[in-house]
């Protein structure tokens, strides 16, 4: 069954064009990477997914739902509880320490209960962050802080996964072992799981890869 | 549990420095909100306190011939068939030197009825005999004087063969009086009405004003009364009826369009205010956008996060209007208790001023106030509105 359903999707930034009739379909629980050069348009496509941008034509949908049809209430409800965001930097508020980061946003939905405790703390110690917690983002390691970005991605268990340069700022040791974290937890929670790279190691331990160049999907 | 307005709050006032902008942005709004009440409080303040003193020092209306001197007789029975006077007395009015101390000053002598003055004024003459006299508080400062001294006023003789002779009196201060009037405490005077007539030589009946008394305290109804009474004082000719304000008519309708012009001009003070909860605000938005954009693709809708902003405003507002409230009320306090605070008399009619503030001045103050910062939250809420979260990501965060 089919997750992502793109069709015939274009997107400009003024005279700038990005994407040019780009066709995808993803099904429930894969996972795939989306490479190409800088510039290509895969972080794009990749927003486009999320909900976080709209295209000047053509089809998204996400498990059915065309996200230009939504509301801007709605598609930020969409972003909250179907989508999970992973960024290059670790986007954490420096005001609060990680487990509030972690909660914010299953507060925002006010989703905020002892299933999701309990969960956020079992992946916690899977990831190797248990004292980390109370802790303020500038006390903890880079890799620390994108495994806490992991946790909270992965905290309401969204059927999509969005990874846009995970490992993007971390060594080549703690960049295997974010991608397998992602791959198997994803896996866990049965999500689909979307990462977009340019480094060829990461995207040559994925089994479907999806090229990108100029706007267009070449492979 | 729901995202709280507090946590917003906390990411929006991070650091001391932000908390430190945002107090003095409020700082600044609240003391512009205190400086345009005060000033509508003292231009009100100085109209009542100026009617509340004409009124206390002279009647309701005060009527007068454009001949001088006349017959109170013809002018008694108009007065008598007006069910709403209450009281009136004639007086005979003229002017004089005060000499004391070998100091002279100009004054207005007015004879009256101590009983029937009392009654149509809220003053509380007291003549010991014919030979006593009442005076100013500020003539009594001015001589230094005190109940029980001489003061000699002179007048210019009334006979023929005296021509060009004055006439020295000497009367005994009685008492002193509080008129409210700067004026009125330093130039008036006041003697038994027959001592004064016989010193001018004129008939018993002879007067040149007259008070009245009516039976109302409302300003829109001693109008009402007074063009009663013109009316029908134009069968005499001669008669003109005024009401006690009318000699003030001119400082009070300037007061009011100064009012105007002031407050107009003190939006400056305003604006200035303004662009610092701008500039605060365009600092928080500078420096928190991350957070925001940060916000916006975990799930928080952009009108979530405008309601913030328009939350935030209104807190700036009610709470710059509550700090303006209280710096206006300890500017009246420093008014009433500080000398440096005190007004020329000479200059103010008045030599004492409070704040008067009624509820339309705070709703005036606080409405333009509230229209300044909705100015604000508009042009905010247009920013936020037309950039995209991916646009703000990629600007906060590449």
């Amino acid at each position: 069954m089919n997750v992502v359903l793109v069709n015939d999707v274009h997107k400009s930034y003024g005279e700038t064009k990005v994407l040019s009739g780009v066709n995808l379909s993803i099904d429930e629980g894969e996972q795939l990477v989306i490479q190409g050069p800088s510039g290509s348009g895969k972080s794009t496509l990749l927003y486009l997914l999320g909900g976080l941008d709209q295209g000047d034509t053509g089809v998204v949908k996400i498990n059915n739902k065309e996200l230009s049809d939504l509301s801007d209430e709605d598609l930020a409800s969409f972003r909250n509880s179907e989508v999970g965001f992973v960024f290059q930097f670790h986007f954490l508020l420096p005001s609060m320490n990680c487990i509030e980061n972690i909660y914010l946003p299953a507060k925002i939905s006010q989703r905020d209960n002892d299933e999701l405790k309990s969960w956020v703390l079992d992946l916690a110690e899977k990831l190797g962050v248990t004292h980390c917690l109370k802790k303020y983002p500038f006390e903890i390691s880079g890799g620390e802080q994108q495994r806490i970005n992991i946790i909270r991605a992965l905290s309401l268990k969204p059927r999509l996964l969005l990874c846009d340069e995970p490992t993007g700022n971390l060594d080549s040791n703690n960049s295997q072992l974010v991608m397998k974290l992602l791959k198997d937890l994803s896996k866990e929670v049965n999500s689909t799981l979307i990462v977009v790279t340019h480094d060829t190691k990461i995207a040559d331990s994925f089994d479907r890869k999806i090229t990108i160049e100029d706007g267009h999907i070449i492979s | 549990m729901k995202l709280k307005f507090s946590s917003l709050y906390s990411i929006v006032l991070e650091g001391k420095s932000t908390f430190r902008f945002f107090v003095g942005a409020i700082l600044s709004f609240a003391f512009s909100i205190a400086v345009i009440l005060s000033t509508i409080g003292l231009m009100d303040g100085f109209e009542s306190s100026l009617i509340k003193s004409l009124k206390n020092s002279s009647s309701d209306l005060v009527l007068s011939s454009n001949q001088g001197f006349f017959d109170f007789e013809k002018l008694e029975p108009t007065l008598k068939k007006n069910k709403f006077i209450k009281n009136y007395d004639p007086l005979v009015i003229t002017q004089s030197f005060a000499v004391y101390d070998q100091k002279s000053k100009g004054v207005l002598v007015h004879g009256v009825e101590e009983k029937d003055f009392n009654k149509v004024t809220n003053l509380k003459l007291k003549f010991d005999d014919t030979n006593s006299i009442a005076i100013g508080s500020e003539l009594a400062s001015f001589y230094d004087i005190s109940v029980g001294d001489e003061l000699t006023l002179i007048f210019s003789s009334t006979k023929s063969s005296e021509d060009g002779i004055p006439n020295l009196i000497n009367f005994q201060v009685s008492s002193i009086i509080n008129h409210g009037v700067f004026e009125k405490d330093l130039r008036f005077v006041y003697v038994d009405k027959s001592s004064l007539s016989q010193i001018l030589g004129l008939k018993v009946k002879a007067v040149n004003k007259v008070l009245v008394k009516t039976d109302n305290d409302s300003l829109t109804q001693i109008e009402i009364y007074n063009d009663h009474l013109n009316e029908q004082l134009k069968e005499l000719s001669i008669f003109k009826s005024h009401t006690f304000w009318s000699e003030f008519d001119t400082l009070l309708e300037a007061v009011k369009v100064e009012k105007f012009s002031i407050t107009l001009i003190l939006q400056l003070i305003v604006i200035v205010s303004v662009f610092n909860i701008l500039a605060f605000i365009i600092f928080v938005v500078e420096k928190q956008a991350q957070s925001f954009f940060l916000l916006s693709a975990l799930g928080l809708s952009k009108k979530l996060i405008i309601n913030f902003w328009i939350k935030l405003l209104a807190f700036v507002w009610l709470i710059s209007c509550v700090l303006g409230i209280f710096l206006t009320f300890i500017f009246n306090i420093l008014l009433n208790t500080l000398s440096v605070f005190k007004l020329p008399g000479d200059i103010y009619v008045l030599s004492e001023l409070s704040l008067k503030l009624d509820s339309m001045d705070y709703i005036f103050v606080f409405s333009i106030a509230a229209l300044w910062i909705a100015i604000i939250g508009v042009v905010c809420g247009y920013k936020l509105k037309k950039k995209s979260i991916l646009s703000g990501l990629r600007q906060e965060f590449s």
